[in-house]
């Protein structure tokens, strides 16, 4: 297996193999959360790795969804994250922000990302006991100055403010990504 | 769904747990109902969603649920997969619930094992065929076409 694809699976960690004489500069992939490097060998003059990951550390996002970039489909976003209210014990008010942060995130995907076609807006997250941890992604032309804009430019000052964190770049493809992550217990502060 | 818009589609990946049934059937469920699904058949979009939400994983090669619905004036498809080698009759046959038989079978109108890229793969196609609704009820003012 190519080390330069990152694995989807716990099952492909078991057969991924690093080889090289630098292993400190490991592919991005495998320094995920969780993921564990075995005893270096040396063969040969060559030195190799084996790379693994725990049982249930998952590389792959809890969930993943493509659509085409159109306006419909922020909704079907929306609706969509509007399960994780069936799974995850989270309050209301959180709900509600991140639906409007997400909800925010896929629109500038619409309006901003693409000039004439119509390109894809992918979203993953992955959540955990304490945290929600969203990507919206697309693979328009980034995010630049546009004084043409349609809108207020208050879409992400508005998911800043929602969520514990932003940030604004591109993954290893160099599509544009916005992260977003929430906390999911935070005690309620009205007495 | 406007007449320019006939098609719309979403890939859906989703963790095997608790997770997968409510997203993927609000998923199938809002693309069913922008095709003008009538409410009969979209119960059965969504009866469909939650079989292959509840099992689809275990026949998966990568252990997920990986589903692209297409919707379109008419029908909406499920298209499930990649699976392992004999997961599609496998997913088939652990939709059957005593009693009712199987669900899918009842309910699809195509139900098709289709091959994948790599030739040892392959995916399940499910075709839920209805006649198209006018999605928005005509206002009782609203003057009859001349």
């Amino acid at each position: 297996m190519n080390a330069s694809v990152p694995p989807r699976t716990s099952a492909d960690y078991a057969s991924h193999q690093i080889e090289g004489p630098d292993l400190v500069h490991l592919p991005t992939w495998a320094r995920v959360k969780g993921a564990r490097l075995g005893h270096p060998r040396q063969t040969d003059g060559r030195t190799s790795v084996v790379v693994s990951a725990p049982e249930e550390v998952t590389a792959t996002p809890d969930l993943e969804l493509k659509l085409p970039a159109r306006a419909e489909n922020v909704a079907v976003v929306r609706h969509a994250f509007g399960g994780f209210a069936e799974v995850l014990s989270v309050d209301e008010q959180t709900l509600a922000d991140i639906k409007l942060a997400v909800t925010e995130a896929c629109t500038n995907v619409v309006i901003h990302a693409y000039e004439d076609e119509i390109g894809s807006l992918e979203v993953d997250a992955s959540f955990d006991d304490e945290r929600l941890t969203v990507v919206i992604r697309d693979r328009g032309r980034g995010i630049v100055p546009r004084p043409d804009s349609p809108g207020l430019g208050l879409g992400l000052p508005l998911i800043a403010t929602l969520a514990e964190s932003l940030e604004l770049g591109t993954d290893d493809l160099d599509h544009t990504e916005v992260r977003m992550t929430f906390r999911l217990d935070e005690e309620d502060d009205i007495a | 769904m406007s007449d320019d818009q006939e098609l719309n589609e979403a890939s859906v990946g989703l963790a095997q747990g608790p997770l997968a049934a409510p997203v993927l059937g609000r998923v199938v469920g809002i693309l069913a109902a922008r095709a003008d699904c009538p409410i009969d058949r979209l119960d059965d979009a969504l009866l469909v969603a939650d079989a292959v939400a509840a099992k689809a994983a275990q026949f998966a090669e990568d252990g997920r649920v990986n589903v692209r619905v297409v919707a379109e004036r008419g029908s909406v498809e499920l298209h499930v997969g990649p699976l392992r080698a004999d997961g599609a009759s496998g997913l088939i046959a652990s939709a059957s619930l005593p009693g009712i038989g199987n669900v899918l079978e009842r309910v699809a109108d195509v139900l098709e094992p289709q091959p994948g890229e790599n030739g040892t793969d392959e995916y399940l196609r499910i075709r839920l065929g209805f006649a198209a609704q006018r999605s928005t009820p005509k206002h009782p003012e609203e003057p009859d076409a001349p």
